[in-house]
């Protein structure tokens, strides 16, 4: 009854004129952010991200949260039409979805992406509903030692995933911490790496790096290789895009399976929704009766991956607001700007700011009604967004990220810094290294030092304090087979026969 | 993209002993337990360490290039451009560092719609009308939305503006 009681509350909070207007405003923006190419949720959350400073926090959080899921649902729309994923997560869409649009059948593919992504994204609302207030509760007993121990795990699992090799992924992450070390030290409050400069005393902000990394850095990688694509032209009409029967038949267990492990994988530390899309792509080519079709216009194959992606989107919501600890990119831009706002996401959110929490998991219902409405009939206007050339979009990019700097502390070195940050960011794209992983660990950061050194004072320097513990034993357990994994995996594959390429799905585009 | 890759390993190797030594000047504990330099001294170890695996994974990279591939393999290096972007992308990159540090001086007007007529005209390759409009509504939108609605300041030149 209190879970009920509870969202009823969040639905009287995000029911209010102005929330229902920032929640719209949030799918919008999200939505045209996934139909642009290159300009994926991560860039678009930095760079709105300083314009909600005189927000409410809740009506921020419920626009910034419309930008997350939003953006899946327009990726889909460049990855159909033009074979170039607007988001990272809509990559594996591109296998079937332009194939079918060759075939004449884009509005069919955009018509049960939406639908797919409608049914998986309100399943994952519903599982962050009712995971949500237990897992809370559960987190509530959590030490220094589990939370150090959940944040390693986070740490090694962005770095398997992200990138193109552990090393370098944990290598991101590492840079990232040491960053969030420069300024005064947490617990001392000593300087560190100051250099005798006041202005490094507060280190530097979280979002100036983040608008860096990724609007600049992102801009600049693409303005390398700016060629247009071609675009199929068809018809993208309401009533085309509604599936047969019995397409409708040959999708609904695609959308049940991309569903749940979207939402699965959603709330794992380090994978969301790319990964997940992947991993739906791969079960659904396993458990169709026909594989071979997939790759070649098999609707399944944008059923799957469309339902997982936007599963995971609202499930990775669930480790942010209970512990406190985001699982990708988007999530750690996220908690930054929980930070900016003065509130604290782990266990006490939902005790101490209920409206906001529940405020904002009542308008995931809501925003998903949004974009369905959005996507089944606006879908020839986000199209059009196609024709924009790349060379503009970028223009907005860096227009947005310099006035995001430089308004949030009214400093042009901001400015500068964030360019810094930017090329930075280039040459991480350029050579691979995981951004994503970077603003992980500068975001967590603080809280992994703060975790490590109070564990460490409680045991007096004993490191065993960490597999004492139950569940801090289990999370530095994981976080030790993630790292050893790809070395069992390669000592598998070479016991087996196989060639090195293990994974059905190459992947090489950008980060969520 | 073998010397890049070479080459940003090496920048981690430096990266990580520079915050070794920096690190040692920092009390490593404190009475209370591990103090200010204990965390910033493990991540210069740690750095240096996986910079060894990426140096080796460089040079193993290089090592299994043949040399009849090596040709190809530098056409996809770090700096590969599309045919006739280098141009653009440089005057994107001049526009961009050019239009951070004039923000101030200038004005947010001003640098703004400088920017925009250079990178809509050379960078874009719009013709002259559009680049205009874009390059006067650009500004006067911003600062409706930022200046006006948002109420977020901005930089303004004497004019006001």
């Amino acid at each position: 009854m209190d879970l009920l009681q509870n969202l009823a509350n969040g639905f009287s909070v995000a029911l209010t004129p102005t929330n229902i207007f920032f929640a719209f405003v949030g799918v919008l923006a999200g939505q045209i952010i996934g139909v642009l190419p290159g300009i994926g949720s991560v860039v678009g959350i930095s760079l709105l991200l300083p314009l909600t400073f005189g927000m409410d926090p809740t009506s921020a959080i419920i626009m910034l949260a419309g930008i997350y899921y939003g953006s899946q649902y327009g990726g889909t729309i460049t990855s159909v039409l033009i074979n170039m994923p607007g988001e990272a997560a809509t990559v594996a869409t591109t296998l079937d979805g332009y194939q079918m649009a060759r075939q004449g059948r884009a509005a069919k593919a955009l018509g049960i992406a939406t639908i797919g992504s409608f049914i998986a994204g309100t399943f994952g609302v519903v599982v962050v509903t009712l995971l949500s207030p237990t897992l809370a509760e559960f987190a509530l007993r959590f030490g220094p030692p589990e939370y150090f121990a959940l944040i390693l795990l986070g740490f090694t699992a962005i770095g398997a995933v992200a990138g193109s090799s552990l090393v370098k992924g944990l290598t991101s992450v590492t840079v990232g911490l040491l960053i969030s070390t420069i300024g005064l030290d947490i617990m001392s409050g000593r300087p560190r790496f100051t250099f005798g400069e006041d202005w490094l005393l507060s280190g530097f902000s979280f979002i100036v790096v983040a608008i860096g990394v990724f609007g600049i850095g992102e801009a600049l990688d693409g303005m390398m290789t700016p060629a247009g694509h071609p675009i199929i032209r068809t018809s993208l009409s309401w009533r085309e895009s509604l599936p047969s029967a019995a397409e409708w038949i040959r999708s609904r267990g695609a959308i049940v399976r991309g569903g749940l492990v979207g939402t699965l994988v959603g709330v794992l530390p380090g994978a969301g929704s790319t990964l997940a899309s992947f991993m739906a792509y791969s079960v659904e080519r396993n458990a169709s009766k026909h594989p071979e079709e997939f790759g070649k216009g098999a609707i399944e194959g944008v059923a799957a991956p469309e339902s997982a992606n936007n599963a995971a989107s609202a499930s990775a919501m669930i480790p942010l607001l209970t512990l406190g600890v985001p699982g990708s990119g988007t999530t750690a831009v996220l908690l930054g700007g929980f930070l900016l706002w003065g509130l604290r996401p782990g266990p006490l959110l939902f005790t101490q700011h209920p409206e906001f929490a529940w405020g904002l998991i009542a308008s995931m219902y809501i925003g998903n009604v949004m974009l369905v409405v959005l996507n089944i009939f606006a879908n020839p206007i986000f199209a059009a967004m196609l024709w924009i050339p790349y060379a503009i979009q970028v223009a907005f990019v860096v227009l947005f990220a310099v006035v995001g700097a430089y308004s949030l502390s009214n400093n042009p070195f901001d400015v500068v810094v964030m360019i810094a940050f930017g090329v930075l960011g280039f040459a991480m794209k350029r050579l691979d290294y995981s951004a994503a992983g970077l603003i992980l660990g500068l975001v967590l950061g603080p809280l992994a030092e703060k975790s490590l050194r109070q564990s460490l004072t409680l045991s007096r320097g004993d490191w065993s304090i960490f597999f004492e513990r139950p569940v801090s034993a289990v999370l530095m357990v994981l976080a030790i087979a993630v790292l050893l994994w790809p070395l069992v995996r390669k000592a598998l594959i070479r016991r087996a026969g196989l060639p090195g390429a293990g994974d059905d799905v190459q992947y090489t585009g950008g980060e969520e | 993209m073998r010397v890049a890759e070479t080459i940003g390993a090496l920048c981690v190797t430096l990266l990580g002993i520079t915050t070794i030594a920096l690190a040692r000047q920092l009390p490593y504990e404190a009475e209370y337990g591990p103090g200010p330099g204990f965390l910033p001294l493990w991540l210069g170890v740690t750095l240096v360490v996986l910079s060894v695996f990426l140096v080796r994974n460089a040079l193993q990279e290089r090592a299994s290039v043949a040399p009849a591939d090596a040709e190809a393999d530098h056409s996809q290096g770090f700096w590969q451009f599309a045919p006739g972007a280098f141009a653009p992308w440089l005057i994107f990159f001049v526009s961009t560092l050019a239009v951070s540090l004039l923000l101030e001086r200038l004005g947010f007007a001003l640098s703004i719609g400088l920017f925009m007529l250079v990178t809509m005209r050379w960078v874009a390759r719009q013709s002259w009308l559009p680049t205009i409009i874009l390059a006067l509504a650009t500004p006067i939108l911003l600062y409706l939305a930022f200046v006006r609605i948002l109420m977020v300041p901005l930089p303004l030149a004497p004019p006001g503006f």
